[in-house]
């Protein structure tokens, strides 16, 4: 079965990486970048299914990596963690289909069932997207999954189940 | 080739300007200065917590972990032959100290930055007005990848001024400047006394040509430039091999206007 892959994205280094080691004691393996750029980068090479944002970071703010990737990488799913939190970037991140928004700092338990459930949520819409593709309603399917390459990883994903 | 300018005042252009819409004009962006500040440093402060709570929760995490397969965690840390090994712990120690001495160096500018938003017209040190603003500074380029450089002579250097509107000016000019650059760039921002003026001297690529058009001193009403004149201060600009300098000078305490 394919390993889910989560992806944190945060400049705070202390933090991200205290982070990374606790979701790693609660079995979720994560990958760790510290901008904007650099998580986009790593979405070109292997496209995670979760990645955890910090909005405020040098260079690309969080919301425009959470812009470009609701263009080119919809089925990723997105929490974003941050401490800045106003209510309009709440509303953006909304607006752009984030799966949550989380303010620091924020209980590990909590984030881990957030990122759990964003996983989780992935599957579903994959599964009914893969569903509709064999009933033969190909237009529904994309619809579902907005990447077409997630959708086959997908439904080799689920004949191999 | 360099070019030296010096800015005019409102009051020299024959520019006619109220005294109301000035103060007002004056308080809005003070307010606005104030509001960033907050927001950038509050947010920091938030960052530093958010590192602390994680590295307290690493050592729960290990500490009370009962169930058999994490203990085998704990035992890597806590070996009956050789002691615990205790490295990691000290490890996120030293991160929790370092942050709180960070944040509270954070939180002390802050409380200085807003305490001096209620003085008017006083004798102050120029040096200690700037160092207020210093974070501020930092973290308004740091949002966009420009790299601020601070170079603080730090001989004393008293001005009759209005602390909240002289931080306004530096805050504004800085604004302008960084407007032409680009991530990576670096900016330099050098403060000392200088025949007989404190002077704040602002140096950036210049952006003419470059990437970008430089704000050059509007003819019209400015506010940047009301801010200065608000101050008693002026204003040079100068363009040089590649450089473009803004120079914010302010006449020492006790000397008189040349």
């Amino acid at each position: 079965m394919k390993k889910k892959k989560v992806l944190l994205v945060d400049d705070e280094i202390d933090f991200i990486t205290t982070l990374s080691n606790r979701l790693g004691m609660r079995g979720i393996q994560t990958d760790v970048v510290y901008d904007g750029e650099q998580a986009l980068d790593y979405v070109k090479k292997q496209e995670p299914d979760v990645i955890v944002l910090d909005l405020k970071m040098p260079g690309m703010y969080g919301m425009e990596v959470l812009r470009k990737l609701s263009k080119t990488n919809a089925d990723i799913q997105v929490v974003i963690l941050t401490g800045h939190g106003t209510d309009r970037d709440e509303e953006e991140s909304q607006r752009l289909q984030a799966f949550d928004y989380l303010r620091k700092p924020c209980d590990i338990e909590t984030l881990a069932d957030r990122i759990r459930g964003a996983q989780q949520f992935k599957m579903q819409k994959m599964m009914s997207a893969v569903a509709f593709a064999e009933a033969g309603e190909y237009d529904t399917a994309k619809d579902i999954a907005k990447d077409a390459e997630a959708l086959k990883t997908a439904g080799k994903l689920f004949k191999d189940e | 080739m360099s070019t030296i300018r010096k800015e005019q005042t409102p009051g020299q252009t024959g520019t006619f300007i109220k005294a109301g819409d000035v103060t007002e004009g004056l308080r809005n962006a003070q307010l606005q200065v104030l509001s960033r500040a907050l927001a950038h440093l509050t947010h920091d402060i938030q960052n530093h917590l958010a590192t602390i709570y994680e590295s307290a929760g690493w050592m729960k995490d290990l500490l009370q972990w009962k169930n058999k397969q994490r203990l085998g965690l704990v035992g890597r840390f806590f070996k009956r032959d050789r002691g615990p090994d205790l490295k990691p712990f000290l490890g996120h120690l030293d991160t929790i100290q370092k942050e709180v001495e960070q944040g509270s160096t954070l939180s002390q500018r802050l409380n200085n930055f807003a305490h001096r938003q209620e003085e008017t017209r006083s004798i102050v040190d120029g040096h200690k007005v700037l160092e207020e603003i210093q974070e501020v500074l930092l973290r308004q380029s740091g949002e966009k990848g420009v790299r601020l450089e601070l170079e603080m002579n730090r001989d004393a250097a008293m001005i009759e001024t209005d602390p909240p509107i002289f931080q306004l000016a530096v805050f504004d000019y800085v604004e302008q400047l960084m407007e032409g650059l680009k991530s990576g760039d670096c900016l330099t921002l050098e403060a000392g006394s200088r025949d007989g003026q404190f002077q704040v001297r602002l140096t950036s690529p210049d952006p003419e040509g470059y990437h970008g058009s430089r704000r050059e001193e509007p003819a019209g009403r400015d506010f940047s430039r009301d801010i200065m004149e608000a101050l008693g201060g002026q204003v040079y600009r100068q363009t040089s091999d590649g450089k473009y300098v803004i120079t914010l000078a302010f006449i020492l305490a006790g000397r008189e206007a040349s």
